[in-house]
């Protein structure tokens, strides 16, 4: 059969626009943010410092990959914040004597974690409740739980876990092994089927349907990634500081909402990742430096980023109308 | 069912001993809510064959291959293939019951790429997975496979044109294990080289012992490409049969219930002399332009070319959705549409291509939709909206297009394709325009309701509208249109007059092959 003429050639506008170099922005921003910062603060490559400041934003990059899953499908979890405050409360309450080990009484916290995400999917899927709405309602539900077990900043974190939080390994510290770890875990997962069903669910549910995937099970799994995610965070936070902070998620909700979205992630769903999202907590975390050692005061820090939330927006947004059009 | 004097021989549906390959449908019934979409409808079709699927639209085409596809459940009634009763009621179901099927709709995800989108839910072998570069190879050779153009497999498909989508997801269709092929309306948005590829892909399956139903509007399509055709009328099987038994008249009276003296009328207002519309050293964002044009009152002036080249940009340009620069004068003043509603105030309406995306708040009423564009005229002193004005006028004009008037207040959503066409129509209507753009407006619509519309053309035309007509149907410019202007990359290649107005010409134009053509018109 001979091929017919070529529809390509045909279309007008420029193509490249709607292309992948708006993928690789937020990391050529990063570039040039770490440029920047190793230029005014040269002491800063040194492994121990990156290790310090990456752990200091490590409950936020583990906060904001597991609310990628969730906006990828172009939702929102708020019960993220919630969910890390009861993991933080659980694990400096009820870890010290846990049959099995601190180690086990983690792995349940974010199993714990997950199944509030769980909750979240059912009550989104089978409930047909917005997710807005419906976190919003178990973010004060786990927020208030985690109160209930933990009324204000307390109680002990077992030397084991925050030995592994601030500890090193290889003569790298830990946490640049996390980062590691979260972007090969990324790159393998991004090539399985349920990544594929996770796109296409959140490019076009209905659409997605007619290729034969049930989208439920996607979203529930999406929710509890997100939720395990966040009882992860909240370990991490109460390791680093060896302490139960129960009303500490809060802050992080919208902060890795911000870093998804600077990443180069779709609030409506169907584009991004974990990849991009890693990227956008680097910058956050690069440009506090930047600010930091222009002497500014750490405020002014919340200022730019919002400015550069912004800009990535609209750079986003304009160049897909160029392209599209 | 009518009494109608056709063959009926294949309208048996009773099972066949021993026959274990053909698809049958037993009295399907469907409804939503109180319209019935489906009144126990039966469908025979063998392995090897392709079997037309026609009808009018709201006939129950669409709810039928909704059923066969898995994406809605039928009241009652049964799907079986040979003598297996099949389970449905899910595409997951479907699929592995071997029936694929070419979307409507289309079932392409829009963020994913073309591979991305080829390689969903397909088994795929490690190395084919791992890494962007053997998923491409992987879409390149199925594209290769079946002949279809070359599309760039690494862009998005929100990205591609129409055209090149509707063959992306006949390749996905065709790609997965089917024992059964459904083409829905797969060429009602292609140009007439794409549609020869797809019947040649219908063709080829069902030599490959598949069972293909191919849905279509065209009945030259029937002609060509089907061995036996069922005609579905109001959610019954009206006919059904071998396709050489049936004329296109019986074929469709079967469609209409009713003769159709004619689908295009009679002309009988000829152009006003003076000039209606014009634009000069005009441009648009999208690489259309610089164009000249001048169009007289009550002239119908036709946009013809292959996908693609501007016909879309240069409609949505004049009704102010894309910008434009250059000079714009309607009926002597000059007029510069900021936006489509400015455009609108100005006389300039567009009815859109999509009309489920562009056109319709789908969860509105009838009644909202037709008026959205035309509130300021119901506007009392204070700003509130005059409804009883609103709603005689409304009525009165959907009457003229044939929309009943209980169904003024029904959402749009539970409307046919033919009658949501109707309501994107008289939206545009009751804003009384002065030059009314048509985009594409008679894809995917059955005759009945396509003449309507041409009716209404030649009504306006006679009223002193002036016209312009995109249609991807040569054969509707041909015999609609004063003139035609031939598009080829974003520029008017040439306007042809009355008196060289046919298919051949326009495709001469439009492949650059116009050289020795006497077109009599002006190059532009």
């Amino acid at each position: 059969m001979t091929p017919i003429r070529s529809l390509e050639k045909r279309g007008i506008g420029s193509r490249w626009l709607s292309g992948g170099w708006l993928d690789s922005l937020p990391f050529m921003l990063l570039v040039g943010l770490v440029v920047v910062y190793v230029a005014m603060e040269p002491a800063v490559l040194d492994p121990s410092q990156i290790g310090l400041q990456l752990q200091s934003e490590m409950p936020l990059l583990l906060m904001a990959c597991g609310e990628c899953f969730v906006i990828l499908l172009g939702g929102v979890d708020l019960s993220v914040g919630g969910i890390c405050s009861l993991a933080s409360a659980l694990i400096a309450t009820h870890s010290a004597g846990f049959p099995g080990g601190p180690w086990l009484a983690a792995l349940c916290i974010i199993g714990v974690g997950a199944m509030a995400g769980v909750l979240n999917g059912l009550l989104v899927t089978y409930g047909g409740l917005v997710p807005f709405i419906a976190t919003l309602a178990t973010w004060s539900i786990w927020g208030g739980v985690a109160l209930v077990i933990l009324p204000t900043d307390g109680g002990t974190v077992p030397i084991e876990i925050t030995d592994a939080a601030v500890g090193s390994f290889a003569g790298l510290p830990n946490s640049i092994w996390f980062v590691v770890a979260l972007a090969v875990a990324w790159f393998l997962f991004r090539r399985t089927p349920f990544a594929a069903s996770l796109y296409a669910v959140g490019g076009d549910e209905a659409r997605a349907r007619l290729r034969g995937i049930d989208s439920n099970p996607v979203k529930i799994a999406a929710f509890a990634a997100a939720g395990g995610f966040a009882a992860a965070a909240g370990l991490f936070l109460s390791a680093e500081t060896t302490t139960g902070l129960p009303q500490a998620g809060d802050a992080l909700i919208l902060t890795s909402i911000a870093a998804i979205v600077i990443g180069g992630t779709s609030l409506s769903g169907g584009a991004g990742g974990i990849g991009l999202t890693i990227a956008g907590t680097l910058i956050l975390l690069t440009l506090g430096g930047v600010v930091a050692a222009l002497g500014l005061t750490p405020t002014f820090a919340y200022v730019v980023s919002s400015l550069l939330l912004i800009c990535m927006v609209a750079v986003r947004h304009i160049a897909t109308r160029l392209g599209a059009e | 069912m009518a009494a109608l004097d056709l063959p009926t021989d294949g309208h048996d549906v009773a099972p066949q001993v021993g026959d274990s390959t053909s698809l049958r449908v037993v009295d399907v019934r469907l409804t939503y809510g109180r319209v019935v979409a489906l009144a126990g409808a039966n469908l025979r079709a063998c392995a090897g064959e392709v079997h037309g699927l026609v009808g009018a639209n709201g006939a129950g085409k669409s709810s039928l291959i909704k059923i066969l596809s898995g994406v809605v459940t039928p009241d009652s009634g049964s799907v079986f293939m040979g003598d297996a009763p099949l389970s449905l009621g899910h595409p997951k179901l479907s699929e592995r019951a071997g029936i694929s099927t070419v979307y409507q709709e289309l079932s392409l995800i829009p963020t994913m790429t073309v591979a991305e989108n080829l390689a969903l839910r397909r088994p795929l072998g490690v190395r084919a997975r791992l890494g962007r570069r053997g998923l491409e190879t992987y879409a390149k050779g199925l594209l290769r496979e079946h002949g279809a153009p070359p599309i760039d497999v690494s862009r998005r498909v929100q990205s591609l044109s129409f055209a090149e989508r509707q063959v992306l997801e006949i390749v996905r269709a065709l790609s997965a294990d089917h024992r059964v092929l459904i083409f829905d309306e797969a060429t009602s948005a292609l140009p007439p080289d794409e549609s020869k590829w797809v019947m040649m892909q219908a063709r080829k399956a069902a030599s490959n012992g598949a069972v293909v139903v191919f849905v279509t509007h065209r009945l030259e399509e029937v002609r060509a490409v089907c061995d036996t055709v069922s005609v579905l009328r109001d959610g019954t099987t009206a006919a059904t049969g071998k396709t050489r038994e049936f004329s296109d008249d019986q074929l469709v009276t079967n469609m209409l219930g009713r003769r159709l003296e004619r689908l295009y009328p009679e002309r009988t207002h000829a152009p006003a002399p003076d000039i209606g519309f014009e634009i000069s050293g005009w441009t648009t964002r999208g690489g259309v332009g610089p164009l000249d044009l001048t169009i007289r009152r009550g002239e119908i002036l036709g946009i013809a070319g292959l996908e693609g080249h501007g016909q879309r940009e240069l409609l949505l340009g004049l009704s102010g959705d894309v910008p434009s620069k250059g000079s714009m004068t309607l009926r002597g003043k000059r007029f510069r549409p900021g936006t489509p509603g400015s455009a609108i105030k100005s006389g300039v309406v567009l009815v859109p291509e999509d009309r489920q995306k562009e056109g319709l708040l789908l969860t509105k009423s009838v009644l909202f939709n037709v008026s959205l564009a035309s509130l300021t005229t119901y506007g009392r002193r204070v700003g509130w909206i005059d409804d009883r004005r609103e709603r005689i006028d409304v009525s009165a004009l959907t009457g003229d297009l044939g929309l009943p008037k209980e169904r003024l207040d029904d959402m749009v959503s539970l409307l046919s394709g033919g009658m949501m066409q109707k309501v994107v129509m008289g939206k545009a209507l009751l804003a009384k325009p002065r030059l009314l753009l048509l985009h594409d407006c008679t894809r995917g619509v059955d005759v009945g309701t396509k003449a309507q519309i041409f009716d209404m053309m030649f009504r306006l035309a006679g009223e002193g509208v002036t016209i312009i007509f995109y249609s991807s149907d040569f054969a509707e410019l041909v015999n609609m249109c004063d003139r035609i202007a031939v598009m080829v990359e974003g520029q008017v290649k040439r306007i042809l007059e009355a008196g060289f107005l046919s298919e051949d010409n326009i495709l001469r134009v439009a492949l650059g092959a116009d050289s020795s053509m006497s077109t009599g018109g002006a190059v532009s």
